[in-house]
């Protein structure tokens, strides 16, 4: 008979079997505690993504690498905790290159759920974006090390039939990676393939042919959160009565594809609401060129990739009271943060001179006074100038754009539904 | 026990790098074969340790110091005339593979910087000319071992009279003689009154941790010193190895005959490669002696020997965890808090790790008796420490200094110049400006931080230095030795840096600022082990004590919405290929 002992969660006594781990009592009694690299059959426990962070008999310890004993007070929910562990989250998101609509997982990741549970909408870290390389010379798999968060599950889980390791870490430091050996990857059954896939907690392992199979919605993490009061959390802060006057809005695309704008035309009928309660000034819907008045609200789709970007964003700033990066581009870079980790001149090079389809003849990097000069990375919209609030998604769904913007400038109260707050 | 295969692993990789100057490819694969690993494992190990290489390193290689005191010391100008003289450039080999130039943390040599080694072995106080002959004698074939510096001791300080612990004569098996007198209960006892505690830093008292594997059933148990000692800025240990290798053993026999261990392993860090003669040869002397090996010092039943582990160039590998795994031939990642190593350490076994100055401070207490100890120091905080004194002094080197000693004395003993902020314990540990000058060292009131508790090292900057400068050199130290294996001190080392450098530019604004702190304190609270938990100290206790010298290096036109952003230095690689 096992023995049971009582503990304390946030204020509210459980009685659990001693010994047992707090990350399984904590899950049994519907307490969320996220988590990346907890697997429950993986002893000792790896504790390497630290995102389990609570406070246990008043220090700060994984949740994770803690057995129960007589007693034990542990805080979950303090909203200093919340922001700690959220902050470890966003820090591997700014540590790799994290593009989710390029990345076959997306719907499927982990590290992307987590993102949802806990409302990231931007890092507040620059991100570092390192060059790493991906690795295609696995006879069946592919090791994208841009997308690793280096959990370690694969390197303790995998083991062919002789008990060999397969993935190991390589280097350390910032350098370290996520090795596989070609030799005995190839001795691993298609099941097993299948299974060190599935138990990455990324895209980072990736089997050939196995990808892309499942259509939005239908994917791990399209519909439902874990926890039960998602839906319930409301933004409170900028509540306040709706006084419905009319408002004044400037929108752009700097380096984006406008796939925004099309999603913020995806209102349906709420377009007609809208239409009512506010005016556009600068915007691609239009056409105006020039500011003509202070507008109340700025949306910025896309990164800065050129000098006229970071122009165009200053002068956003300077017009508007309100300030929002709209999607991934404008609030990290996105999929324009591809070229960061190559030289630019790589990237030139790549593009003008050595295209496949380029013009005979018509060999020339383009630079003339006239043209905008493209900088050395794509930057985020908040390297530039302050930014107010951020809209994650690829693009961001309508309803989201739609409910930020009426509570921004209406104070009109809302609640992000867990469908609706995705990055791709 | 037999000690699995595996923790051969290190050794072998060490006769290969020697042997070969790298690790070849086919030795890659007889490892992996011999060890029964697959080959990413090998290379795995391979990786985390600096010394090691997968590409051949010269004849002679070179490591250069990058510490903050070797930088301020003129490390720079040394890398400028070894890489002319030697035609290799950082990070590579020349084109003869005559010599290979790295870079490396710390070499424990803080006093006589410049400093660097060659083939590991040691040559101090470094200039142009000096730098101009050494490659010389080298190209000519000169040995590294035969024209190296021995490096001096420099002892400066015990406390007055007869007063020195660590540094006099000392009898081998004095102290074990004495402990078979007492029992394990009596030394353990003995220690407790001394109120001997861990010398690395963390200072848990040394009784209760004996107690601790004394109590455990299992057996064998072993005992570990840590010799790892990478924190920059210290040298104690490096003199303590160099001088008093007995008293190191006899530390050792004595836990051995308290808990009960069969085992001892000194692991050494790999940049004091030229201490292991030293050690070896009085390990020998102690087994002649009979005071190691079977039934030694006479007493029936206690075999106890010692062997020497050579470490490769890690400084997380100084974390008790970590250097189990090494230990163990693994990668030196600290292990989570799920054992204890009393409980469960080296092999699974009860395992008691202190550092070097602790073992000598047992075998001396033990020798001299708790009461002529506990004589020194003050009450509370009885004793000797050793103090490695470095940077902007007259006199840098080794105090041993009583407890209670203020910072102010120990300046004026080391004849510091300007004094403006002072690295207690090295980049992890706290940064003290010159108006804390009359707080005392000792081991008391460290959470009410009045008294300043030292894990042994001072390094001294004056007015001239910047301080974020020394800053970053800290974060990139960081960087780079952290063990990758958790996230907020893989990656929160790194973006801390990238911060700094924005600092350092002079782009940061007030945001910048409350964010390093917010961040530092959350690395902290996250990381695993003490590196990631202790990288972010100095930062933060900077930032809180030199905060007008932070503002002064803000951005001053920040108007709270267009950050300062260097378009020219972005649009410079787009304007090479203007027409």
């Amino acid at each position: 008979m096992p023995e049971l002992v009582h503990i304390t969660i946030d204020g509210q006594s459980i009685q659990a079997e001693k010994g047992s781990n707090l990350m399984e009592v904590a899950r049994a009694n519907n307490i969320f505690i996220p988590s990346l690299c907890y697997y429950e059959h993986i002893e000792p426990p790896l504790g390497t993504c630290r995102i389990c962070t609570c406070r246990i008999n008043g220090k700060y310890a994984p949740a994770c690498t803690e057995r129960i004993s007589e007693g034990l007070v542990v805080e979950v929910n303090t909203p200093e905790l919340q922001d700690t562990r959220k902050a470890v989250v966003e820090m591997m998101f700014a540590e790799g290159n994290h593009v989710c609509p390029a990345c076959e997982k997306s719907g499927n990741c982990d590290l992307q759920h987590m993102g949802y549970e806990l409302g990231i909408a931007a890092t507040r870290f620059p991100h570092v974006f390192e060059d790493r390389r991906i690795d295609f010379q696995p006879r069946r798999m592919v090791m994208e090390h841009n997308r690793c968060i280096k959990c370690l599950r694969c390197v303790v889980d995998v083991k062919t039939e002789t008990g060999k390791r397969v993935f190991n870490y390589q280097n350390r430091g910032n350098d370290t990676v996520v090795g596989i050996d070609y030799e005995q990857e190839a001795q691993l059954s298609e099941a097993q393939a299948l299974h060190a896939m599935e138990i990455c907690p990324t895209g980072a392992i990736i089997v050939r042919n196995n990808s892309l199979s499942m259509p939005f919605g239908t994917r791990k993490f399209d519909n439902q959160s874990v926890q039960r009061d998602y839906g319930r959390r409301k933004e409170s802060a900028r509540t306040r009565t709706p006084v419905m006057e009319k408002k004044i809005v400037a929108t752009t695309s700097l380096a984006g594809c406008f796939g925004c704008h099309m999603s913020m035309l995806d209102i349906d009928t709420d377009l007609l609401d809208m239409v009512e309660l506010v005016s556009f000034d600068k915007s691609p819907l239009t056409d105006f060129k020039q500011f003509t008045s202070r507008c109340h609200i700025g949306l910025i789709e896309g990164g800065v990739c050129n000098s006229d970007n970071v122009e165009t964003l200053r002068l956003f700033r300077e017009h508007c009271d309100l300030l929002v990066s709209v999607g991934e581009c404008a609030v990290w870079g996105g999929l324009p943060t591809m070229r960061n980790g190559i030289p630019l001149g790589e990237c030139l090079e790549e593009a003008y001179l050595n295209s496949p389809t380029g013009e005979p003849g018509a060999h020339i990097i383009p630079y003339h006074e006239d043209l905008p000069k493209i900088l050395d990375r794509v930057y985020a919209c908040n390297e530039i100038v302050k930014i107010d609030y951020h809209i994650p998604g690829c693009p961001p769904d309508a309803n989201h754009i739609w409910k930020a913007v009426k509570n921004l400038l209406w104070g009109e109260e809302y609640s992000i539904l867990y469908p609706e707050f995705k990055y791709d | 026990m037999q000690e699995p295969l595996q923790t051969q692993m290190m050794n072998r990789l060490w006769d290969l790098q020697l042997t070969h100057g790298y690790i070849r490819d086919e030795d890659v694969a007889a490892l992996s074969a011999e060890f029964d690993l697959a080959a990413i494992e090998v290379e795995g190990i391979i990786s985390f340790y600096h010394f090691f290489h997968r590409k051949p390193t010269g004849k002679n290689t070179i490591y250069l110091n990058t510490s903050i005191i070797a930088e301020l010391k003129g490390s720079g100008r040394i890398l400028e005339t070894l890489e002319r003289e030697t035609g290799a450039s950082l990070g590579s080999v020349d084109r003869t593979g005559t010599f290979g130039l790295f870079h490396t943390p710390c070499i424990g040599l803080s006093d006589q910087e410049p400093a660097a080694l060659i083939n590991f072995y040691p040559f101090t106080n470094l200039n142009a000319i000096k730098v101009k002959d050494i490659i010389q004698a080298l190209k000519q074939g000169a040995d590294p071992a035969q024209i190296c510096d021995i490096p001096a001791d420099n002892i400066r300080y015990a406390p007055s009279g007869n007063g020195t612990v660590f540094f006099r004569e000392f009898h081998p098996g004095s102290a074990l003689s004495r402990a078979v007198t007492l029992g394990p209960e009596g030394v353990l006892e003995a220690l407790k009154k001394a109120e001997l505690s861990g010398r690395g830093g963390a200072y848990y008292p040394t009784w209760k941790k004996w107690l601790a594997a004394r109590e455990q059933e299992a057996a064998p148990k072993y005992v570990v010193c840590n010799a790892d000692e990478g924190e920059p800025g210290t040298f104690k240990d490096r003199v303590l190895i160099n001088t008093q290798s007995n008293t190191i053993i006899e530390g050792m026999l004595l836990c051995g005959y308290t808990i009960g261990a069969s085992c001892g392993i000194i692991y050494l860090r790999g940049e004091y490669r030229w201490l292991l003669p030293r050690m070896e040869t009085a390990i020998q002397q102690y087994r002649t002696a009979g005071l190691l090996g079977k039934d030694c010092c006479g007493i029936k039943g206690f075999d106890f020997d010692i062997r020497v582990q050579m470490g490769a160039g890690s400084y997380v590998c100084g974390e008790e965890t970590a250097l189990l795994e090494s230990l163990e031939g693994k990668r030196g990642e600290p292990r989570t808090k799920w054992y204890f190593p009393v409980e469960k350490g080296y092999l699974q076994q009860p395992t008691v790790i202190n550092n070097v100055e602790t073992f000598c401070a047992a075998a001396r207490i033990l020798a001299l008796g708790t009461e002529a100890y506990t004589q020194l120091g003050i009450p509370g905080s009885p004793g000797v420490k050793l103090l490695s004194v470095s940077g902007d002094c007259k006199l840098p080197g080794i105090y041993e200094i009583e407890w209670g000693m203020t910072v102010a004395e120990l300046l004026e003993l080391c004849e510091a110049e300007d004094p403006y902020f002072i690295q207690v314990s090295g980049p992890s540990g706290e940064c003290i400006s010159i108006k804390d000058k009359y707080r005392r060292i000792s081991m008391l009131d460290l959470l009410a931080r009045k008294d300043i508790r030292s894990g042994g090292s001072f390094m001294i900057f004056n007015r001239q230095r910047d301080l974020v400068k020394v800053l970053l050199n800290y974060a990139s130290f960081f960087r780079s030795e952290s063990c990758g294996i958790c996230t907020p001190c893989r990656a929160g080392n790194f973006i801390i840096q990238r911060k700094l450098e924005r600092l350092n530019n002079g782009l940061a604004n007030e945001t910048d600022l409350e964010e390093l702190k917010q961040w530092g304190i959350i690395m902290k609270n996250t990381s695993r082990c003490g590196l990631g938990k202790t990288a972010t100290n100095s930062l933060i206790y900077a930032m809180e004590k030199f905060n007008a010298y932070f503002r002064e290096r803000m951005d001053k036109t920040y108007n709270g919405l267009n950050l300062k952003f260097d378009l020219d230095a972005a649009t410079a690689a787009y304007d090479q290929y203007k027409i």
